[in-house]
């Protein structure tokens, strides 16, 4: 089982993302829903893979929370966004090992990026 | 007193209309005048040969009297040209007739300098040439009549009693023709002098006053040393300072906000030689300090006497306090259109995550399939939103790059079940509004979901084509079943069915014309006006 953390502030769609992944058997999902919360729970419980959404409440959206967590290491991330902004984008990518899927997520393309990031690993 | 008065106007006003010029209507004016003046002449003469019984070469008077006539009559017909040549003409056949009269050319030829004169002011001074020509007209006279020796009381064997009484006529005459044409020139000098002298007076004033007067900062620059040589009055109010002695001295680049730097000044020194004129928008310092945006144009300015620079500066401190306010505002809306757009499409991933959650619930598989073909559904509107997020237009799709993603969005939802499901594009880049777009991303979802669940429920591969073309305001999408495809898909939608129902309703919905055909393959055509 793989440790997966979800960082969505939309209950719903955090909740069915974690269905969805959970449901295939290989992976253990744990939800937050802002970036510093998720920066403390990656210092105690550092996952193999983060779900990042870009647009979360609180004082750092999921870019800038990234790039705090990149201080002290190196997962691999899934930005989902509600829009593929290509500025939003550049910055991602800029934060490296890294990858982008639009909302709503299709579990096929969601592994298909698991799978090519955790490879890399 | 009035009757000559009205007749020397009627004269003179012979041939004028309002087509003509100012300064030709003054040279009909005179050409006329002249030609009366010499027709009375004539008159007077030829009444004092026949007092005096002088029997003079009257073929020769006859016709000079016709000329002077032909005159008015040339003017009449607008042949300005043609009667200043003929006045010209008279005016020395006349002369020579007078000359061998009086039989002693030195008095005579008193007469010849104010007829000579006549060319300068009858026609326009730029025709140098007829001019000269004119001018040399009584010479050829003289030198034809010497060599020949026909211009002798002799040779015309005239018979003049009363002679001397005759010369003394003439040399009043010529006096009196002198005078009038002296009159004439002086008169004519003299008023154009006037005309021009206070034309150039006006001119300066006007152009004093405008200068003065500017709503916008004027500048004049010395181009030998770069210093401000004169401003007018706006220039004083806007750098707010007592006069235009404070101006003047001071470069303009020294008012300026941010001083430019020796590298900078040279090179737009260089551009400004290139070019002779230069323009843009600089922040500038008045003299009290305050700070105000000037939009600013320099143009060199060359004349035979000087060179020097115009400056003008437009004081567009509002505009670009405006510009800015408008900047703003276009940046908060395009922050509130994106948040519009991520709340669309985050509440459609919402509904879709809520179906997916309560579909987690169900083992009947028809059941379920139902609520995978709802949430295909908001997935093809929520791709619309993101489409509209990425192009520059906020209510307009580039529909072809809508329909490439799609297709691969569908593909990928059919190709996990090994369905070997294959959806070729050919699409063409049209723009499609929201109030269309909407619909006929619906409309393509079901069709295609339809040929593709249908090959997946009989186990075999299928080749979907997907066309999208443009003709004039015609928008014409065809979808497919390849003919090679070895398995016949019995997709037509039956009237029960909620795929038709939709179809219908959306086809409804943008007016447009839906065909299915059921041949070798399934083949959908749907057309609508953008």
């Amino acid at each position: 089982m793989k440790k997966v953390l979800l960082v969505e502030d939309e209950a719903i769609i955090a909740l069915s993302t974690k269905k969805m992944l959970e449901k295939t058997g290989l992976f253990e999902v744990s939800i937050l829903d802002n970036g510093p919360a998720a920066i403390s729970f990656l210092k105690q419980q550092p996952p193999q893979i983060i779900l990042m959404d870009i647009k979360i409440v609180g004082v750092l959206d999921g870019i800038e929370t990234m790039h705090e967590i990149r201080k002290f290491s190196q997962v691999p991330v899934i930005y989902l966004t509600g829009n593929s902004d290509p500025r939003a984008r550049v910055r991602a990518k800029a934060t490296g090992n890294s990858d982008f899927l639009t909302k709503p997520v299709e579990i096929s393309d969601l592994l298909q990026s698991i799978s090519i990031l955790l490879d890399l690993q | 007193m009035k009757v000559i008065l009205n007749i020397w106007n009627f004269i003179s006003s012979i041939g004028q209309n309002a087509g003509i010029l100012e300064p030709e209507q003054k040279r009909l004016k005179i050409t006329n005048q002249l030609n009366f003046v010499a027709l009375i002449f004539y008159l007077i003469f030829n009444t004092v040969f026949l007092v005096f019984d002088i029997h003079l070469i009257q073929f020769d008077y006859y016709l000079t009297g016709l000329l002077f006539v032909a005159v008015f009559v040339l003017n009449l017909k607008q042949k300005f040209i043609s009667a200043r040549l003929l006045l010209c003409i008279s005016l020395y056949w006349g002369l020579v007739n007078i000359i061998i009269l009086y039989g002693k050319t030195l008095e005579a030829n008193l007469l010849l300098f104010p007829v000579m004169l006549v060319p300068f002011f009858i026609f326009d001074m730029t025709r140098t040439r007829l001019i000269f020509a004119m001018l040399l007209m009584p010479f050829l006279f003289f030198i034809f009549g010497s060599l020949s020796g026909l211009f002798t009381l002799e040779a015309y064997a005239v018979k003049v009693d009363n002679i001397e009484w005759v010369q003394r006529m003439i040399q009043i005459s010529s006096v009196i023709a002198f005078s009038i044409v002296i009159y004439f020139f002086v008169r004519s000098n003299q008023s154009s002098e006037q005309a021009m002298e206070s034309k150039n007076t006006l001119l300066q004033q006007q152009i004093q006053t405008i200068f003065e007067n500017s709503s916008d900062a004027l500048m004049i620059i010395d181009n030998k040393n770069g210093q401000i040589s004169d401003a007018n009055q706006f220039s004083v109010e806007l750098f707010d300072c007592l006069s235009k002695d404070s101006l003047i001295g001071k470069k303009v680049s020294h008012l300026m906000k941010n001083k430019l730097s020796d590298v900078e000044l040279q090179s737009y020194r260089e551009r400004f030689i290139q070019e002779k004129s230069m323009s843009g928008e600089v922040e500038f310092t008045s003299f009290k300090g305050t700070t105000f945006w000037g939009e600013v144009k320099l143009k060199h300015i060359e004349t035979k006497q000087l060179s020097y620079q115009l400056v003008r500066i437009a004081d567009i401190t509002q505009r670009k306090k405006q510009e800015a306010l408008m900047q703003d505002s276009i940046r908060e809306k395009e922050i509130l259109i994106d948040e519009i757009h991520h709340r669309v499409k985050n509440n459609l991933a919402i509904v879709s995550s809520l179906l997916h959650l309560q579909s987690g619930k169900i083992n009947d598989t028809g059941l379920l399939e139902v609520f995978e073909e709802s949430r295909r559904r908001i997935q093809s509107i929520a791709l619309i939103h993101e489409k509209l997020y990425h192009f520059e237009s906020v209510e307009m799709i580039d529909f072809g790059e809508y329909l490439e993603s799609l297709t691969t969005t569908i593909h990928a939802a059919f190709s996990t079940n090994n369905s070997g499901v294959d959806i070729r594009c050919n699409l063409q880049e049209v723009h499609l509004k929201l109030h269309q777009a909407i619909p006929c991303a619906l409309i393509l979802n079901e069709l295609i979901s339809l040929l593709c669940k249908q090959s997946v429920q009989k186990g075999n591969g299928i080749e979907i084509r997907v066309s999208l073309t443009k003709a004039n305001a015609q928008i014409c999408i065809n979808i497919e079943q390849n003919n090679s495809t070895s398995i016949s898909l019995n997709s037509e939608l039956s009237d029960d069915s909620l795929e038709i129902t939709l179809v219908h309703a959306l086809v409804n919905q943008l007016n447009g014309k839906f065909v299915q055909k059921n041949d070798v393959g399934m083949h959908y055509e749907l057309t609508f006006e953008v």
